[in-house]
């Protein structure tokens, strides 16, 4: 931590500078530089706009969520049973465990290829939180729930929405 | 230079890219699925044989066109009858501003990158994107502490390429 006021270079996390006595406290809070770290910061999750989930039960077809899936133009179907969310099955589940043998197990139900309880943040999440569980975890989508009922569903895309809704003018970039 | 300022001349290799998984025109729909799920990809990009992009093949078009009642490919079939003709594309000597707009306002979770002369060099995917815009901002996304827990001791922060105004002070 490089003291403002002298310059000499103290130890991170120091409550003071070691040769000017100046309180570095306040340097160690968080500081934003940027309107998206801004927003990243203080907004909650549920400001990206959330989309209403498709749901489906354990007891779904392949075949059907499939279908639902296409019908619903969407890459993702939640599944809920008992009034509470046991598992997601994506296009990624589609891919590496249905695609090759699809005549084989389209009747079978969904509960036997979804990845099960997947992670879900609850509103008034900050999100910087949201971003570090999607993009340390490699999850393109993030079930939202609200006093523990589902809410809603965001995705990677949501993230770029927010960059150009905190920088409008990026917008207008001759492409 | 702030972030603003940065995506607008930083080019699109700041994000980085891998090596794209390409096939002939000629290759089947079930040769392609199987590289999609040995490679772990989601796209596959057809070329002629001078790296001349043809087409893209997606998760989407597996869903849709393959395994959809909808559709109406066939494993057998030549991937050419499926993929996405031309796709839209970003070029290497390109800004990061450029990019991330077509591959917003697109819907796109793939962007195929080509070099200056228009060959294929890799694919550029949203989770690339998304990873690059946490890593700009290291403090903030990933020493954010856990709710109801707020020591920020190792607050040591890599340096960022738009952030040097701690050094300037």
């Amino acid at each position: 931590m490089i003291c403002p006021s002298c310059s000499f270079d103290n130890l991170e996390g120091a409550d003071s500078c070691a040769a000017c006595l100046m309180d570095l406290r306040a340097l160690d809070e968080p500081r934003t530089e940027d309107s998206l770290e801004d927003s990243l910061m203080h907004e909650p999750v549920e400001s990206l706009g959330p989309k209403t989930a498709v749901t489906v039960t354990p007891e779904t077809t392949i075949r059907d969520a499939l279908e639902c899936m296409v019908e619903n133009n969407i890459g993702c179907v939640l599944v809920v049973g008992e009034g509470r969310v046991v598992g997601i099955f994506s296009e990624r589940d589609l891919l590496l465990r249905v695609a090759g043998r699809m005549d084989e197990v389209e009747d079978q139900p969904i509960s036997r290829f979804m990845t099960v309880s997947p992670q879900m943040l609850e509103v008034g999440t900050p999100l910087a939180f949201a971003l570090n569980r999607m993009s340390l975890n490699d999850f393109r989508h993030l079930p939202l729930t609200e006093g523990g009922g589902l809410l809603g569903i965001i995705s990677l895309r949501d993230f770029l929405g927010l960059l150009f809704r905190s920088h409008p003018n990026l917008a207008a970039t001759d492409a | 230079m702030d972030f603003f300022s940065y995506l607008q001349t930083a080019r699109v290799e700041s994000v980085g890219f891998r090596p794209p998984e390409s096939v002939g025109s000629d290759a089947t729909v079930a040769e392609v699925i199987d590289i999609m799920q040995s490679r772990r990809v989601g796209c596959i990009l057809v070329v002629s044989s001078e790296r001349v992009l043809e087409g893209i093949f997606t998760e989407r078009d597996l869903m849709r066109k393959v395994l959809s009642h909808q559709g109406d490919a066939e494993f057998g079939d030549p991937i050419a009858k499926v993929m996405t003709k031309d796709p839209v594309t970003v070029r290497e000597d390109e800004t990061l501003a450029v990019l991330f707009r077509r591959m917003y306002e697109g819907g796109f979770r793939h962007m195929p990158l080509l070099d200056s002369a228009g060959r294929l060099l890799g694919t550029v995917s949203i989770k690339r994107v998304v990873s690059f815009l946490a890593d700009q901002f290291p403090e903030t996304v990933y020493n954010l502490p856990p709710r109801g827990w707020s020591s920020r001791k190792n607050s040591a922060r890599p340096a960022r390429a738009h952030d040097l105004s701690l050094l300037q002070l």
